[in-house]
C-alpha cells in the first residue's frame, strides 16, 4: 500500500526504496510527489512518497526447499565508529563526535611511541588512541574495496555567534580539508565496509605525516579579525559521504552520509594581550601589529589547544596597547623582604627619600621636579611597613598603592612594591631614590623598576616575578584573574628568553602564592636568538601556547626523559622553532601520561618540587577552570 | 674540604644527577634549594662532566650555591676555563662574572688572586660591561681579600658620567642614568661596607669573630645580606667541623637564649629561632629542652644554609 515516509538526515531515495521492497531510488523518483528531489539530495523531514509495490508471482514445487535470494539489500549506511577487539562490527557503538588527535600522528600505542597501525582490522596500539576512528559503511552494492569522502565543514555563523549551518571549504582550503579514504568488508560482514584507523589533525604537518589516514580540521584565520578570525576548529564538523553505485539515477546520485561535530565538552580561554609601545603613544614594540597578535592566538594557539577541546576567546581589552611603564613603582626589599635595621652608618635614624615629578619629550627630554618625600624608617619595619609609610607620607595630589609579593621560600618576610600615581592621572615620575638604611641600602633592597622594553631585567626569574621589571610590566595593563594575561616586550636581557609564566601556584602556602595581578599571566619577548616569537611569522608557533599551558596547567615542564616529554607542548627542552610532525605541540591525555613537574602539595621544604605522571589535558582543563568557560 | 658531616648521603648517584640537573640547569621551573644529601666528591664528579667552558651563567650561579654548600673547592681549576677565552659580548662577561665568583669564593689564594685581577684587568674594563653592572658588583665581595671595589667603582663613575651627558636625551637615557645614579648611591656604598666587613672580620681569630658572624648568619646584624648570611654560615661550619669543638654551637645556643621576642615580634623572632636552632642541630649540637620545643612547635619552618633538610 502507498505510503509517505519521513527522512532522516542520514536517509538516502535509494535507502528508501530498499527499505520499502525496491531495488532502487527510480521508481520513487518517478513519483510527481517526488519531483523535488529529482534534482537535489534528500534533506531531513522530506517527505517521500513511496508507491505500491508491483506484484511479480514465482512459481515453484511445493515439495522442495527454494532459496530466494534478495537483490540489493541490505539498506545502504554510513557511521563513525571506533571498532573493538570482541564485538562483531554490527555491534560497535555508534559514534556521536570527534576530537582532534592528542598523539604523535604517525606514532601509538599505551605508549604513545608504536608506530601508528596502517591495517584494517583491530589493532591495539591504534585503539589506544581514544580519538582514532573509523568509517563503517553498509552497502547493498559490494565490491572489493570502496571509497568514502571525508571532508571537514565549515561553520557559518549568526550575528550573535552561534552557528547556523555548516558548509564546504573552497579552493585550495577545500583541497586540504578532504580526504577519500579506502575501505574493505569486515570479516564478519562481506556487505559491512571499514577504513583504517583515522584520526584528525589541526595542522597540515601533521596531516602531511599520514596523509591515508587523517583529516585536516584547521583553522583559516588571517588575524585581521574578519569572518576568518572566527571560524573555530571545534566549531566545525566533519562529514562522510558514500555515492551508492547501484544507484540508477543520473544525477544526484543518492549519497549515503554521515555528519558528526568535533570536539565534546568545548571550553574557550579567555585571553587578553596587553602590547607595548615604543614611545609614548607611539608604534608597537619590535614593529608588532595587532594583526600579528591576533594570529598567534587564533591561529597557533587555537590549532595547539584543539586537542584538548580548548579554544581561545579573547576577553577584556582583547589586545590591549599600552605606553612604556613609567619609572613610578619602589620596590622595597626585592627580593627576599629585608627588615629594616632603623639605623645609619652614623648611628642616626634612617631613611628613604626620593623625589616626584614628571617628564616631557619634546627636542630633549624635560623632568619637572614636584617634590621631594623623606621617610623616617624604623628598626624591624616589613618590606609592606616600609611602603605603607611611603604611602602615608605621599604629598596631597599622589596617590600610593601598595602591593606585597610572594613570600620567597625560606625568607621571613616578603618584598614589597608601592605604585605611585598623581591623582589627577598625569605622568609621575619617582627619581633619585636613596636611603640611608644598612639594610635597605644594598643588593637593591631599594629599587625603582625602570623598565627597557628591549633589555626586560629577568633576572632570576623565577616562577615569581623576582626583579621589579616584571612585576611592573604586569602591573602596567588591565588584568584579571579569571583569564591568562600576557604583556608582550621587544627582548629581555636574557636574549634567548622567549617568555616567562607567572603560576597561581596552588600548591604553594598562600602567602607564596603570587598575589594578582602577577599571577595567570606571564610577559613575551618578540625579538629572541631564536627569531620572531609573536609577529605574524610561523616561527616559534608553539611558544606562546607553551606559556599558556604553564599557567593553565599551573604545572612546570613535561621531564625530557619521558618517552612522550620531547614531542609535549610543555617541553622542558625548548619548543620547536618550526611546526612539525614531531614539534613539541601535543598535551598528552590519557592513555599516555607524561611526567611533569610541579610544586610539591606536601611542600616538605619550602619550595619543593616533585614529578608527576599527568594527563595533562585533563591539568589544563582543571587547574586552569577559573580562565575557561563553556562553549 | 669538609667532605664529611656537610649532609647525611641518602641519595643514590641517579637521583643526584636528576637533582643537581635540576637544581643547576632547570631553571626558573627548577628545584629551588640546593638538594641535600649528596656525596659531596660526587658533585664533583657532576661538575666535571656537566660544566663546560661554554656553561652559561645562570647555571652557573646556581653552580656556586651548589658548591658553597658541599664546599668543592677541588673543582675550581676545571671552572676557570672560561678565564683563558676571549669575550665576546654579554653572555661571555656574565660567565666569566660566575667564574670570578666561584674563584673567590671556594678557591685557592692563588686562584683567586688570579680570578680577581682577570676581574679588574679584562672584565670590568671591557666594553660590554656597561650592561652588567648591577651584577658585576656581586663579584667582589666574593673575591675578598684577593678583589677589592675599586676597579668596578671606577667604571661606574665613568659610565655615570657618560650617563649623565645623555640624561635628557630621552626616556630610555633617563632611565639608564637613573639606575646608575642609584647603583652608585645606594647599592656600591652598601657592597663596600660589607666587603670592609668581610676583610675585617677575616683578619680576626676565630674567637673573637665568632658572635659576629653569628649575628650575621641570624640575619641580626647590618651587614647581614644574603651572600654574608651564607659566608658566615659557612665559615662557622668550617670551623665547628674542622676543630671538632662546640664554640660555635654554645655561640648559637647563647644567640637563641638571647633572642628577644618583644623586640623582633613574633614573626621574626621564630624565624630566627629555626636558623639558630637548624644550625645547632646540624653542626651536630644540642638545644635547650625549652627550646627544642619551641622549634618543634614552629610548623612549616623555613630552611637556613646550616640545614640538611629532613
Amino acid at each position: 500500500m502507498a505510503k509517505t515516509v519521513v527522512a532522516k538526515s542520514t536517509d538516502t531515495l535509494c535507502g528508501i526504496a530498499i527499505r520499502e521492497g525496491f531495488l532502487n531510488c527510480n521508481p520513487l523518483r518517478a513519483q510527481e510527489a517526488n519531483k523535488a528531489y529529482r534534482t537535489r539530495e534528500l534533506l531531513a523531514g522530506d517527505k517521500v512518497f513511496v508507491p505500491d509495490l508491483r506484484k511479480k508471482e514465482e512459481g515453484r514445487p511445493t515439495t522442495d526447499t527454494h532459496r530466494f535470494k534478495r537483490k540489493r539489500w541490505p539498506e545502504p549506511s554510513l557511521r563513525f565508529v571506533r571498532g573493538s577487539k570482541t564485538k562483531v562490527a554490527a555491534a560497535d557503538a555508534t559514534l556521536t563526535f570527534l576530537n582532534i588527535s592528542n598523539f604523535v600522528t604517525n606514532q601509538a600505542g599505551t605508549s604513545g611511541t608504536a608506530a601508528f597501525p596502517n591495517g584494517y582490522s583491530f589493532h591495539a596500539d591504534a585503539d589506544a588512541d581514544p580519538d582514532t576512528f573509523k568509517v563503517e559503511v553498509v552497502s547493498p552494492d559490494g565490491g572489493a574495496k570502496i571509497k568514502v569522502l571525508l571532508e571537514a565543514l565549515k561553520p557559518v555563523y549568526k550575528a550573535d555567534g552561534t552557528v547556523e549551518k555548516w558548509e564546504l571549504f573552497s579552493g585550495a582550503e577545500y583541497a586540504a580539508r578532504k580526504n577519500e579514504v579506502e575501505l574493505v568488508p569486515t570479516k564478519s560482514d562481506a556487505k559491512r565496509y571499514r577504513s583504517r584507523y583515522l584520526r584528525l589533525v589541526s595542522d597540515e604537518a601533521d596531516a602531511a605525516a599520514v596523509p591515508a589516514q587523517t583529516l585536516l580540521v584547521t583553522t583559516m584565520s588571517d588575524g585581521l579579525a574578519g569572518e576568518r578570525d572566527k571560524v573555530e576548529i571545534l566549531d566545525q564538523h566533519v562529514r562522510a559521504s558514500y555515492k551508492l553505485p547501484g544507484c540508477k539515477a543520473a544525477a544526484p546520485v543518492c549519497t549515503v552520509r554521515a555528519q558528526l561535530p568535533v570536539g565534546a565538552d568545548r571550553k574557550r580561554c579567555r585571553i587578553a594581550i596587553h602590547v607595548f609601545r615604543v614611545a609614548p603613544g607611539g608604534a608597537l614594540v619590535a614593529g608588532l601589529t595587532n594583526r600579528a597578535l591576533r594570529l598567534r592566538v587564533l591561529k597557533w594557539f587555537r590549532r595547539a589547544y584543539a586537542q584538548a577541546n580548548i579554544a581561545p576567546k579573547f576577553d577584556g581589552p582583547g589586545i590591549e596597547v599600552l605606553d612604556p611603564p613609567w619609572a613610578n613603582m619602589i620596590a622595597i626589599a626585592n627580593p627576599h623582604g629585608s627588615r629594616t635595621l632603623g639605623l645609619s652608618a652614623s648611628g642616626t635614624t634612617s631613611t628613604i627619600s626620593f623625589d616626584l615629578g614628571a617628564v616631557s619629550q619634546g627636542a630633549v627630554l624635560d623632568w619637572f621636579h614636584d617634590t621631594s618625600v623623606t621617610v623616617n624608617l624604623k628598626p624591624n619595619m616589613t618590606p609592606k611597613a616600609v611602603c605603607d609609610a611611603i604611602n602615608a607620607a605621599l604629598p596631597a595630589g599622589y596617590h600610593g598603592r601598595v602591593f606585597p609579593n610572594a613570600r620567597k621560600f625560606n625568607d621571613l618576610d616578603p618584598s614589597c612594591d608601592i605604585v605611585i600615581t598623581k591623582a589627577d592621572g598625569t605622568i609621575t615620575v619617582v627619581r633619585n631614590e636613596a636611603t640611608t638604611d644598612l639594610v635597605l641600602a644594598g643588593a637593591g633592597n631599594l629599587a625603582v623598576a625602570r623598565v627597557n622594553l628591549v633589555n626586560v631585567d629577568d633576572s632570576d626569574a623565577d616562577s615569581e616575578p623576582t626583579t621589579p621589571e616584571l612585576r611592573k610590566i604586569l602591573r602596567s595593563g588591565t588584568s584579571a584573574d579569571t583569564r591568562i594575561d600576557y604583556f608582550v616586550i621587544d627582548r629581555f636581557a636574557s636574549t634567548t628568553l622567549r617568555g616567562v609564566s607567572f603560576l597561581a601556584s596552588t600548591h604553594l602556602p598562600a602567602d607564596q602564592r603570587n598575589p594578582a595581578p602577577l599571577r595567570w599571566a606571564g610577559i613575551m619577548a618578540c625579538n629572541t636568538t631564536s627569531g620572531k616569537v609573536m609577529d605574524a611569522s610561523d616561527n616559534l608557533p608553539f611558544t606562546f601556547p607553551h606559556e599558556a599551558g604553564h599557567v593553565l596547567h599551573d604545572r612546570f615542564h613535561a621531564d625530557a626523559a619521558d618517552p612522550n616529554g620531547p614531542t609535549e607542548m610543555m617541553s622542558g627542552g625548548g619548543t620547536t622553532a618550526a611546526n612539525a610532525a614531531n614539534a613539541t605541540k601535543r598535551i598528552c591525555d590519557d592513555p599516555i601520561q607524561v611526567n611533569y613537574s610541579q610544586y610539591n602539595p606536601a611542600q616538605p621544604t619550602q619550595g619543593a618540587v616533585n614529578k608527576v605522571k599527568v594527563a595533562a589535558t585533563k591539568g589544563m582543563r582543571t587547574r586552569g577552570a577559573q580562565t575557561l568557560e563553556g562553549w | 674540604m669538609l667532605d664529611t658531616r656537610i649532609t647525611h648521603v641518602r641519595v643514590g648517584e641517579a637521583d643526584a644527577r636528576t637533582f643537581l640537573e635540576s637544581y643547576i640547569f632547570g631553571g626558573k621551573f627548577g628545584l629551588k634549594r640546593v638538594p641535600r644529601g649528596i656525596e659531596p666528591a660526587f658533585v664533583s664528579e657532576f661538575v666535571r662532566e656537566s660544566i663546560s667552558p661554554t656553561t652559561e651563567a645562570g647555571p652557573l650561579r646556581r653552580l656556586l650555591e651548589v658548591l658553597r654548600f658541599y664546599e668543592r673547592s677541588d673543582v675550581v681549576p676545571h671552572l676557570m676555563a672560561p678565564l683563558d677565552l676571549p669575550l665576546q659580548g654579554v653572555p661571555d662577561l656574565l660567565r666569566v662574572n660566575r667564574v670570578a665568583q666561584i674563584a673567590g669564593e671556594l678557591g685557592a689564594a692563588a686562584e683567586a688572586e688570579s680570578a680577581a685581577e682577570h676581574f679588574d684587568r679584562v672584565l670590568v674594563p671591557h666594553p660590554a660591561a656597561e650592561n652588567i653592572l648591577p651584577l658585576l658588583l656581586e663579584t667582589p665581595l666574593g673575591l675578598v681579600p684577593a678583589g677589592s671595589y675599586d676597579a668596578v667603582a671606577a667604571r661606574i663613575g665613568e659610565e655615570l658620567a657618560r650617563a649623565q651627558a645623555r640624561e635628557r636625551q630621552d626616556l630610555e637615557s633617563l632611565y639608564a642614568y637613573d639606575k646608575l645614579a642609584a647603583l652608585a648611591r645606594n647599592d656600591l656604598v652598601t657592597w663596600r661596607l660589607h666587603a670592609s666587613e668581610k676583610l675585617r672580620l677575616l683578619a680576626a681569630p676565630p674567637p673573637s669573630r665568632r658572635r659576629e658572624l653569628v649575628s650575621i648568619y641570624l640575619g641580626l646584624a647590618p651587614a647581614a645580606s644574603e651572600p654574608m648570611m651564607i659566608w658566615a654560615g659557612r665559615l662557622l661550619r668550617r670551623e665547628a667541623l674542622s676543630e671538632g669543638d662546640s664554640a660555635v654551637v654554645r655561640e648559637l645556643n647563647r644567640a637563641l637564649s638571647g633572642l628577644d621576642r618583644s623586640a623582633l615580634g613574633d614573626a621574626r623572632h621564630d624565624f630566627i629561632l629555626v636558623l639558630a636552632a637548624q644550625a645547632v642541630i646540624y653542626l651536630g649540637g644540642t638545644l635547650a629542652p625549652e627550646r627544642q620545643r619551641e622549634f618543634n612547635a614552629i610548623a612549616a619552618s623555613a630552611a637556613g644554609f646550616l640545614w640538611d633538610d629532613p
